[in-house]
């Protein structure tokens, strides 16, 4: 038996900013450790600070998800404050993050996943020339219409938010915008424009209406074969591409998911409330653990720090949550070894167990039972579980399939603002509170934990699906989800091990979200001279 | 298809603008923040037209989408290269030709010279001609912190600059008055300032100012055209009680007092 350990650095091509350490036997990863090497302060930033600081310091936590962080710091404040929520405002609010979804679901998978699909280490793939003339960076057939038009869902965010990315324009009690008929009437067309020419043409090859009507993974099957447009599809592409290839056979992970959910019905939401938010949501939110569902709530979560660069020995809850950082050359005598914190969820029956965050939890919520009629309900990710497990494959569908049901429900929230009404009722700011909002980030569930004193805030705590996902190991040296999916993953060519890209970025890790914003720029002049491994 | 943008529609909103000046880096990370804080400094000071201002913060991809439609592009970032703190790098031209290669770029890893060369292959022909990029050593980038005052006199400077800019100077244009107590204008700025047609003058010692009325029925001096390309003429002889600086003279639009502001001096 031969073990090797490979340091790869860095697989989610942020210079520098996570490193994964895996051990590999017999061409098989045996064990995973994910060390994110930068510290995050943004708890400390907000500390003392004015209670509404937290929609200015969290959009900036991320170029990328600025908008999902703005969105549910809102809430957090509106939930601390017991604010009035005019349904123009919860619709303006869903709008904005769904379009911020729509833009990274295309611009993710073409500029960063779909890339590895070229590697060489498929060229004996039948399919593989033909993954090479799609998905070629920069010059692939598909990768230019993919990252470029994804641009335009943004626009529709900027229309009502003033500028993405950074924008703060949601605010406790609502938003500050006041939409014209004509801004209405160009997002509509800014977003039908991207699905006629980006998802439509080149995504599915079918309308997405056809492609929603697949419920089990034998639709999904035939829907490939069902003719030439969708087979030659960019979808019907990837999924033949990755069923040859084995990517539904690796990147399991921990089997247990995390879905906060988004997306609130306007007139179930007026006050919102954490007791009331569950029942509000139309992308539901959800615990499937061991194969059972049981409902989110907020006081389950604690994050351990037992192997994290930070002092203490209990998980803590995020409203007692701390985030007091040591040096790391000296915590790692203790066995730390990540500046990301380990987020775990008490389920019951199973206690703290580590979750998976992300677009494939999301659509295991959507098929709990129990939907009311306001809210998603979509078989498809249940069953696809149930007949092929959890994969990188499989977490790329579920992502995909987002695209047009997220359009769907932009089209309609779009058609439902009241030009004439309200988006804004002034709150009281209160001096004591405490809060808690959530939302789904592209990338998965994104939450806030505000406590306020004596007009300040006493506690900030962020946990982003980041966080959920590359957290290192726990107390019960549980392995973090990445680390997990790691494991087991094989390892054609220890020089290149694209495997380990496929799985890391399967997650779509937003690594800046989690250890801070710095954007990993290297930013050394010597950078400057033209880098191979930039 | 001639190049990348053009998958994107027409309806897209962009306009052509003389200047786009982006400011990139993280307002949470002390010197990291000074692009950001110096695109709201200009912010503040009003932006001309023709020149368009962009908080690039930290995503990048999209500052190459700003870029559509510049004719100029003046990119600020902080930078780490071992200089002393504070220390304004202005790119030479071959520097920002020399981009990186476009393979393994990561949306939440996006450097300005990432930006640029992303633009390049976006843009294609409509990449901008002239791209101008300031690098601001920095020195600290404590979580929550201010700028360093080294940074913050640095920004000063690159602010400076970039206000001396063509695109950023006000609007300036000359004048004519006639031995006969005429101030002559051209029809450019006769329409733009004074669409109504009707202007007061005042006398202040080196300046002699011209401010737009809404409409000639509230009296004073009627600009009238006088040749057939629009230019204007307006008799201000009284007004300056018979003392006119004969001759062409510089003036500029003052958009803070809403006023043209002569120099009666004619060197400068």
């Amino acid at each position: 038996m031969t073990a090797v350990d490979l340091f790869v650095s860095p697989l989610g091509r942020v210079e520098g900013d996570l490193d994964v350490r895996v051990t590999i036997e017999d061409g098989v990863v045996t064990s995973a450790w994910t060390e994110a090497a930068m510290f995050r302060g943004f708890e400390i930033i907000l500390q003392g600070k004015d209670p509404q600081a937290g929609l200015i310091v969290t959009p900036r936590i991320c170029g990328i998800c600025g908008g999902s962080h703005l969105y549910k710091s809102a809430y957090a404040l509106d939930t601390a404050w017991r604010t009035h929520l005019p349904p123009n405002a919860t619709l303006v609010r869903n709008i904005a993050q769904a379009c911020e979804t729509l833009q990274s679901i295309p611009r993710y998978f073409y500029a960063l996943f779909a890339i590895d699909l070229t590697n060489k280490n498929y060229a004996r793939s039948p399919l593989y020339a033909e993954a090479v003339r799609r998905f070629a960076p920069y010059v692939g057939a598909s990768y230019g219409p993919g990252v470029v038009l994804s641009a335009k869902p943004v626009e529709v965010y900027a229309i009502f938010g003033g500028q993405w990315p950074h924008s703060s324009f949601m605010v406790p009690g609502g938003v500050m915008c006041a939409p014209t008929l004509s801004d209405v009437t160009r997002s509509i067309a800014i977003l039908e424009h991207w699905k006629v020419n980006w998802l439509e043409k080149y995504w599915l090859g079918c309308s997405i209406e056809r492609w929603l009507e697949n419920r089990t993974w034998e639709d999904v099957l035939a829907w490939v074969d069902e003719n030439e447009a969708q087979h030659n599809s960019d979808c019907g592409f990837f999924i033949r591409f990755c069923l040859d290839v084995g990517l539904d056979k690796y990147g399991a992970g921990v089997g247990n998911f995390l879905a906060t959910g988004t997306y609130f019905q306007p007139d179930l939401y007026e006050n919102p409330t954490i007791e009331g938010r569950n029942a509000a949501l139309i992308n539901r939110s959800g615990v499937y653990a061991a194969g059972r569902f049981s409902e989110f709530d907020q006081a389950r979560v604690r994050e351990d720090v037992t192997h994290s660069f930070y002092e203490g020995t209990e998980a803590r809850h995020p409203f007692e949550g701390e985030t007091k950082p040591l040096d790391p050359a000296l915590a790692r005598a203790q066995g730390k070894y990540s500046f990301a914190k380990s987020p775990r969820y008490d389920v019951p029956g199973l206690g703290y167990v580590p979750l998976e965050a992300g677009p494939l939890a999301r659509r295991i919520a959507a098929g709990a039972p129990g939907a009311a009629a306001h809210q998603d309900n979509d078989p498809l990710f249940l069953d696809i579980m149930a007949k092929k497990g959890p994969s990188v494959f499989v977490r790329q569908l579920a992502r995909m399939h987002e695209a047009p049901k997220y359009f769907q429900w932009v089209r309609k929230w779009l058609d439902q603002i009241d030009l004439h009404g309200s988006f804004y009722t002034k709150p009281t700011e209160y001096a004591e509170g405490k809060g808690f909002g959530s939302t789904e980030a592209a990338r998965g569930s994104l939450s806030d934990w505000i406590v306020i004193e004596d007009g300040k805030i006493a506690n900030y705590q962020v946990v982003t699906p980041t966080a959920w996902n590359i957290g290192p190991r726990d107390a019960q040296e549980k392995l973090g989800p990445i680390e997990q999916a790691l494991v087991g993953s094989p390892i054609v060519d220890q020089d290149d091990p694209v495997e380990l890209g496929h799985v890391a970025r399967s997650f779509d890790s937003c690594l800046v979200c989690t250890v801070h914003a710095y954007d990993g720029k290297g930013r050394e002049l010597s950078k400057f001279v033209i880098n191979g491994s930039v | 298809m001639s190049e990348p943008v053009a998958y994107v529609d027409e309806m897209a909103s962009w306009s052509p603008c003389a200047l786009l000046v982006v400011g990139c880096g993280n307002l949470l990370r002390a010197d990291d923040g000074v692009g950001p804080i110096l695109i709201r400094h200009l912010w503040e000071g009003g932006v001309p037209d023709g020149v368009r201002l962009v908080d690039g913060g930290t995503a990048g991809m999209d500052v190459a989408f700003q870029m559509r439609g510049a004719r100029r592009v003046i990119l600020i970032d902080a930078c780490v290269s071992g200089g002393e703190p504070g220390t304004v790098y202005r790119l030479p031209g071959p520097a920002v030709e020399e981009l990186p290669p476009l393979s393994g770029l990561h949306t939440h890893s996006f450097r300005w010279d990432h930006a640029l060369a992303f633009a390049r292959w976006l843009l294609g022909e409509a990449y901008p001609q002239d791209v101008t990029v300031y690098l601001v050593e920095a020195a600290d980038f404590t979580p929550g912190g201010e700028l360093g005052p080294a940074v913050r006199a640095a920004m000063g400077r690159v602010l400076a600059m970039i206000r001396d800019e063509p695109a950023f100077a006000p609007d300036e244009l000359t004048v004519e008055f006639t031995a006969d107590g005429y101030l002559r204008l051209d029809a450019g700025p006769a329409t733009r300032y004074f669409p109504a047609d009707a202007a007061v003058v005042l006398d202040k010692d080196d300046e002699v100012w011209l401010l737009p009325l809404r409409a000639s029925s509230s009296g004073g001096l009627l600009l009238k055209q006088r040749n057939a390309a629009g230019d204007r003429s307006v008799l201000v002889r009284e007004a300056l009680r018979d003392n006119v600086p004969v001759g062409s003279r510089r003036a500029r639009w003052d958009g803070g007092q809403g006023a043209l502001r002569i120099r009666r001096n004619a060197n400068r």
